[in-house]
């Protein structure tokens, strides 16, 4: 497509451009890319769609007809709009999320000091028509272990329809091993081994499902939770409709820690309930439980003036000042006053929370 | 261009593909619904949306 001077502009509807403190971003949701634009490009996008490219200029009395046809290129290149004679049959696209489940996704902590039952609480899952699940080991797991969880769902016809596994690096789990169960139960999602000699991601085998990753970082406790990480962005439609008005994270999330407390996250310290005590509905009708459900990034400081902000997922168990609940997540290391991103541990005004938490550098296996 | 140029810095936004689900489902006590089959025509990385936990990065 060219850029035509004289046809009015709209912008494709699943390209949202996001302003920020410094600059801004369009967030394409359909092929999941960001592009980042400098504000002047967002404010004419707001200001003029709808309008010719000729109008524009004659609006600026044709002082920068150079920077507002480089502008339009950039957009026609990147397909972000199209022009048309009838931008008004184009509405924009409903920035509504809405789910049928209240509980969306949950994770589930195994550690050494308590031992729960974990086919009752996928039971439990399945009841409350829970669709992602991640478990979290904190221990050594053997491989059957793993295929008796697996093979459990298939027996109940569990709701759950993607589970992934973190779990410390073993020789048991055999590459060909792991991708035999991935294969032979869909619901696989991944295997997540950390403290692991080397570095590497294995994508799924003959286009099916199912990935593995090896990561050389030391995951000692739920303390190493709460990154924020460009390589966490999630850009889809999903997820930026869900962060207008919800919290990122917490949102239909559901948690066991490795006591068995039921929590918003293992991280947090605010238990509601106990896996061998309470059922996950009763936890459900504690109206403080969903506290954290609508704290979206519009209302979170510094993250309100970022232009990731509706792609980033949010963390509320670690933030900079701990005493506010709208802090910024103490993990993120961007600033986007500056648009610079350091490390979030070397920071020394983060040292406080830091503390607080009793967090530890994070480790790696060189 | 230049200016655009500038301001981007390329985030490693590795992840995200298109993704086709072929599911064949069926009622359970017509309540819930299970998966009896998944098959994929894309890499589908994340099967949530979005990270459920963000315990560690690539």
């Amino acid at each position: 497509m060219k850029v035509e001077q004289e046809t009015p502009f709209k912008l494709i509807a699943n390209c949202i451009p996001v302003k920020g403190a410094k600059r801004s971003s369009i967030c394409d949701l359909h092929r999941g890319s960001i592009q980042l634009i400098p504000n002047d490009l967002y404010e004419l996008i707001k200001k003029h769609e709808g309008n010719t490219i000729i109008e524009i200029k004659k609006e600026y009395n044709h002082k920068y007809d150079t920077v507002i046809d480089e502008y339009f290129e950039f957009l026609i290149e990147h397909e972000f709009i199209f022009f048309t004679a009838t931008p008004e049959l184009f509405p924009k696209m409903s920035m509504e999320w809405q789910s049928p489940n209240e509980i969306t996704n949950a994770i589930i902590d195994i550690g050494r000091s308590y031992k729960y039952d974990i086919f009752k609480v996928l039971d439990g899952l399945t009841n409350m028509n829970c669709k992602h699940v991640e478990l979290r080991f904190f221990r050594k797991i053997d491989f059957d272990e793993i295929e008796t969880t697996v093979k459990h769902l298939n027996t109940i016809k569990s709701s759950v329809l993607s589970i992934d596994f973190t779990i410390p690096f073993s020789k048991d789990f055999d590459k060909k091993k792991v991708q035999d169960l991935m294969y032979n139960f869909p619901r696989v999602s991944s295997f997540r081994f950390y403290s692991a000699p080397e570095k590497k991601f294995i994508p799924p085998i003959d286009n099916k499902r199912g990935y593995i990753i090896y990561s050389n970082q030391v995951l000692k406790n739920v303390k190493c939770c709460g990154l924020i990480d460009p390589g966490l962005f999630s850009v889809n439609i999903k997820t930026f409709t869900e962060s207008l008005k919800h919290n990122s994270c917490l949102n239909g999330k559901i948690s066991i820690d490795i006591d068995g407390n039921i929590k918003n996250c293992p991280s947090m310290k605010k238990s509601f309930g106990h896996i061998d005590k309470n059922t996950f509905e009763e936890v459900l009708e504690n109206k403080n439980y969903k506290e954290y459900w609508s704290i979206n990034k519009n209302q979170i400081e510094t993250c309100k003036d970022c232009e990731f902000r509706y792609i980033c997922t949010d963390c509320r168990a670690y933030v900079e000042t701990p005493k506010n609940t709208f802090s910024k997540p103490l993990k993120c290391g961007y600033d986007p006053y500056e648009n610079t991103w350091e490390d979030w541990d070397k920071n020394p005004l983060k040292q406080e929370a830091i503390n607080y938490y009793g967090l530890e550098p994070t480790e790696s296996i060189s | 261009m230049d200016q655009i140029k500038k301001l981007q810095p390329v985030l490693p936004l590795t992840f995200q593909k298109a993704e086709i689900q072929k599911n064949r489902i069926f009622k359970q006590q017509n309540k819930t619904i299970a998966i009896d089959y998944i098959d994929t025509d894309a890499m589908t990385p994340y099967s949530f949306y979005r990270p459920i936990s963000k315990i560690f990065t690539l």
